[in-house]
C-alpha cells in the first residue's frame, strides 16, 4: 500500500507547497494582527499624551504594512512566473 | 468548412464556460468582503472582474494540453473537448443554481474524462494522474487552508483581545480588500488560462494555428478569454456569494482577512511546487477553517457537509453529462451536425435556466452579512436563496 502510494503522490512536492504555505499564511496573519493591534495602541497611547510611546507603536504599524506590502508584491511576482 | 465550423462552436463553448467560470467563482475573491460589508457588493464584483481581466494578461504560459496527464493526449479532439466543455457548463449551472461552490477546473477536467471514455474507451485514462493531479490535492488543500485559517484567526483574535473587538475589527477593512484582490488576480491568472488553453488546442488540432516549440496564443484569444471572464465575474453568482459569505459562518473582518490570505498563500504555494489546485476548494476550506478559529463563532456543518458533497459529485456528474453530450453528437455521425444540435439544447436550456432565475433571483443586497462592519445593515431578503 506504502509503495503504491509513494507511486502515485509526489510526496516532497506536497509536503513543500504545505510547509510553505503554513509559514507563509501564518506569519501574514501574524504580522496583520500585530500591525493592527501597534495601530490601535498607537491611536491610545497619543489619546494619553505619551507621544514617544505612540511613535514606537506607529513605526511598528509602518513596518507590518511594509512587510504585507511585501507579501502582496511577492505574490504578484509568483504569479508572473 | 466541417473542422472550421465545429472549432468556431467549440471556441464559443469555451468562451460560454469561461463566462460561468468568472460568474461561479466570484465568490472566492469576494464573497467575505462583501458579507462584512467592506466593499459594496456591486463595488467588489468590479473590482474582481478587473482584476480578472489584468490577471488573464500577467502570464501566458497555456498548458499544451488539455487535462494533460489525466488522459492520453491523443484522443483528445476538438469534438471530445466539445463534449467536456459542455459537461462543465452544464455542472457549474446545476451548482450555481444550488448556490454550492464548487470547482470549475474539477469540472472542466470531469468533463473531458467523460467524453474520452465514450470516444477512446477507458485505456484512454490516467488513472495515476487522476489521482495524483485532482484527487489528492482536491482532499488535501481544503483542509490544509482550513487548519492555517483557524489556528491563524485564533492567533489574531489572541492578538488584538486587549481592544474593543468591534474597534479592532474595522481596522482589517482595507487589509480585507487586498487579500480578497490577489485571490481575484490569481483566479484571473489560472482560470483564463485554462480556456485560452483549451481553444489554442482546437485551433491547433484543425490546423488554423501552428503548434510546436515556437507556439504563441493568438492575442484575439488572450482578449476575449479575458473579456469573458471579466463579464462572467461582474454579472456575479450571487447565490454562492450569499452561500459562503452568510450561510457557512458569520464572517467578520478578520476572518474574511485571514481566510483569503490564507488561500492566496495556499494557490501560490502549491502552484510554485507544480500542484494546481481549486481555487474555490481553497477558500471555502479557508472561510470555513476561520470560523472555528474566531472565538464564538458557529460553522453550520450542514452547509459545509453540502459543499464538500457538491464536490464530490463535480467529477461524475461532468464526466456524465459530457460523456452523454458526446455522444449525441456521435448519433450525427463525424459532421458539424451534431456540435450544432447539441449548441442549440445547451442554449435553449441556458435561457430556461435563466428565465427560472428571474423568479427566484439573490439580489446583491442578500449577500450581505445581517450585522456587517462596515455601512448599514441591508434590507431584508427579498426571496429565500438557494442552499
Amino acid at each position: 500500500m506504502a509503495p503504491l502510494a509513494s507511486s502515485l503522490v509526489d510526496w516532497s512536492s506536497l509536503g513543500e507547497a504545505v510547509y510553505t504555505s503554513v509559514a507563509v499564511g501564518l506569519g501574514v496573519l501574524l504580522v496583520a494582527g500585530f500591525g493592527v493591534a501597534s495601530s490601535l495602541r498607537a491611536e491610545d497611547e497619543r489619546g494619553a499624551g505619551r507621544e514617544s510611546a505612540a511613535l514606537t507603536f506607529a513605526g511598528v504599524t509602518v513596518l507590518c504594512v511594509l512587510g504585507l506590502v511585501g507579501a502582496v508584491a511577492a505574490g504578484i511576482y509568483l504569479l508572473t512566473q | 468548412m466541417t473542422g472550421d465550423i465545429i472549432v468556431a462552436l467549440v471556441v464559443a463553448t469555451a468562451l460560454a464556460f469561461d463566462f460561468t467560470n468568472g460568474f461561479h467563482d466570484t465568490a472566492n475573491a469576494m464573497a467575505t468582503t462583501i458579507a462584512t460589508g467592506a466593499l459594496k457588493p456591486k463595488v467588489a464584483v468590479a473590482v474582481a472582474a478587473l482584476l480578472n481581466f489584468v490577471g488573464a494578461f500577467i502570464s501566458l504560459k497555456v498548458a499544451a494540453t488539455v487535462a494533460g496527464g489525466i488522459v492520453d493526449a491523443d484522443a483528445i479532439t476538438p469534438t471530445v473537448v466539445f463534449g467536456g466543455l459542455v459537461g462543465a457548463i452544464c455542472w457549474n449551472l446545476a451548482t450555481w443554481w444550488f448556490g454550492l461552490p464548487s470547482s470549475s477546473s474539477h469540472a472542466l477536467i470531469g468533463g473531458v474524462i467523460g467524453a474520452t471514455l465514450v470516444a477512446a474507451g477507458g485505456s484512454a485514462i490516467e488513472v495515476k494522474g487522476i489521482v495524483s493531479k485532482v484527487l489528492v490535492p482536491a482532499v488535501v488543500s481544503p483542509i490544509v487552508a482550513g487548519l492555517i485559517a483557524a489556528l491563524g484567526v485564533f492567533l489574531v483574535y489572541r492578538i488584538i483581545k486587549r481592544f474593543v473587538v468591534e474597534r479592532a475589527e474595522r481596522q482589517f477593512r482595507w487589509a480585507q480588500v487586498a487579500s480578497s484582490s490577489m485571490v481575484a488576480l490569481a483566479h484571473g491568472t489560472n482560470d483564463a488560462q485554462k480556456t485560452m488553453g483549451v481553444i489554442s488546442l482546437a485551433l491547433i488540432a484543425n490546423g488554423t494555428i501552428k503548434g510546436g516549440d515556437d507556439f504563441d496564443v493568438p492575442t484575439w484569444v488572450i482578449i476575449s478569454c479575458a473579456a469573458a471572464i471579466a463579464l462572467g465575474t461582474y454579472t456575479g453568482g450571487w447565490r454562492i456569494i450569499k452561500t459562503l459569505g452568510t450561510k457557512v459562518v458569520e464572517v467578520r473582518p478578520p476572518q474574511g482577512f485571514g481566510s483569503e490570505a490564507v488561500a492566496a498563500t495556499v494557490i501560490l504555494a502549491s502552484s510554485h511546487v507544480g500542484y494546481p489546485l481549486s481555487t474555490t476548494q481553497v477558500v471555502s476550506g479557508a472561510v470555513t477553517g476561520s470560523g472555528v478559529g474566531r472565538p464564538g463563532a458557529a460553522v453550520n456543518w450542514g452547509v459545509a457537509g453540502r459543499i464538500v458533497a457538491g464536490w464530490l459529485l463535480t467529477l461524475p456528474a461532468a464526466a456524465g453529462t459530457a460523456a452523454v453530450a458526446y455522444a449525441v453528437v456521435k448519433l450525427f455521425g463525424s459532421g458539424a451536425v451534431g456540435p450544432i444540435v447539441v449548441s442549440i439544447a445547451l442554449a435553449i436550456g441556458c435561457f430556461f435556466l435563466w428565465r427560472a432565475n428571474r423568479a427566484t433571483n439573490v439580489e446583491p443586497e442578500e449577500t450581505v452579512s445581517e450585522n456587517p462592519t462596515f455601512g448599514p445593515a441591508p434590507t431584508p431578503a427579498r426571496v429565500p436563496a438557494a442552499v
